[in-house]
């Protein structure tokens, strides 16, 4: 029998097939727990979960108070990566972490699908 | 009219305060348990969880000491709660550096803890030997756990408060209950400490500071385990 955590690693790996450019995507809790991630030799997992949660957290009460919106979609970029956190449910977000040669409009549009389906799982 | 006796007691045998404290302390150890069955969840290595492990088991063997007066369990208890305080400070210094300063932890210093804390039984056993009293020896361990668990606390206040900014969620609360119940062995064991230098501290404000620890050490541990349970229910 299939596994939740494993139609979650599916999903993350044909994100992953289908966006160039990925160094790790992770399915992670609002607490910063992994639900699943694909393996990253450049960061922990935990480490990853924890301040992706946080940073998602932080973005969240600012757009709230500004806006009074919750957050979906979260993008931040350096020199040569970039992170796109999306929503995935109510306990659920999803975290993708680029390089920069790949195109912007293409992470955003697979990463929000991959949530989508997430959202289903 | 109030027996003083009560409250400035040496030692308490069995009372609510013992009864609480062990029911605290080995109810903690289970939700150890129980949450490191899902450690794949938030896996920050087996040290941490080893550590997380021992620090209440020696608490709740320090605990059960509690049923025998006699000087050397009071020593064992003392040793024990010695062994608890390192456990602690080194799990969360673990997770400390694995979390906030992104260090992998090498094999030979995941095992300093322990080399610390076997200097304390093999000091313990020289000065036995050596033919110090059983009396003497309580109390110089006593103020050893007291030192210890001061320090410790001070360290444990630092990690988690540094882990809590990098923390969201139920974690807030995992690393606040610890950093809180870090304050309680502080004051707990300094009021103690004092207590033998000059100015005795009533026993029954100990017993209630030493039980307040014990209630926040198992806050912070269902809160763990109540989250990766969840997870793991959800992800299964």
């Amino acid at each position: 029998m299939t596994t939740k955590a494993e139609l979650y690693l599916k999903a993350l790996s044909d994100l992953e097939k289908s966006t160039g450019d990925v160094i790790s995507t992770a399915i992670i809790t609002h607490d910063g727990l992994i639900m699943a991630s694909t393996k990253s030799d450049i960061m922990h997992r935990e480490t990853f979960a924890a301040y992706g949660a946080a940073t998602f957290k932080r973005a969240d009460e600012t757009i709230e108070e500004l806006t009074g919106d919750n957050i979906d979609t979260l993008l931040y970029e350096s020199k040569t990566k970039r992170v796109v956190t999306v929503r995935a449910g109510e306990y659920a977000l999803l975290i993708v972490l680029t390089g920069k040669n790949v195109n912007i409009g293409m992470v955003l549009m697979n990463a929000q699908n991959t949530a989508l389906k997430i959202k289903e799982l | 009219m109030v027996n003083s006796s009560y409250f400035f007691a040496f030692e308490e045998t069995l009372g609510p305060h013992v009864i609480l404290s062990n029911l605290f302390w080995w109810a903690s150890l289970i939700l150890v348990i129980t949450a490191y069955k899902n450690r794949r969840i938030w896996n920050v290595g087996e040290m941490p969880w080893a550590y997380l492990f021992m620090t209440f088991l020696f608490f709740g063997i320090r605990e059960l000491g509690h049923l025998d007066v006699s000087p050397m369990t009071g020593s064992i208890r003392y040793v024990s709660g010695i062994f608890s305080a390192i456990f602690m400070t080194s799990a969360l210094i673990f997770i400390y550096i694995k979390i906030y300063k992104r260090k992998t932890i090498s094999k030979n210093m995941s095992f300093i803890p322990l080399i610390l804390a076997l200097i304390f039984p093999i000091y313990f056993i020289y000065l036995y030997f050596s033919g110090t009293q059983t009396e003497n020896l309580k109390n110089i361990f006593f103020n050893i756990e007291s030192i210890v668990w001061i320090i410790g606390g001070s360290i444990t206040i630092y990690t988690t408060f540094m882990l809590g900014t990098k923390s969201t969620g139920e974690f807030v609360y995992v690393f606040m209950f610890f950093q809180i119940a870090a304050f309680f062995a502080i004051l707990w064991k300094f009021l103690g400490f004092i207590g033998t230098i000059s100015c005795p501290i009533p026993y029954s404000i100990r017993e209630f500071l030493e039980t307040m620890f014990g209630v926040f050490a198992i806050m912070s541990m269902y809160v763990l385990e109540k989250m990766l349970r969840n997870l793991s229910k959800r992800i299964s």
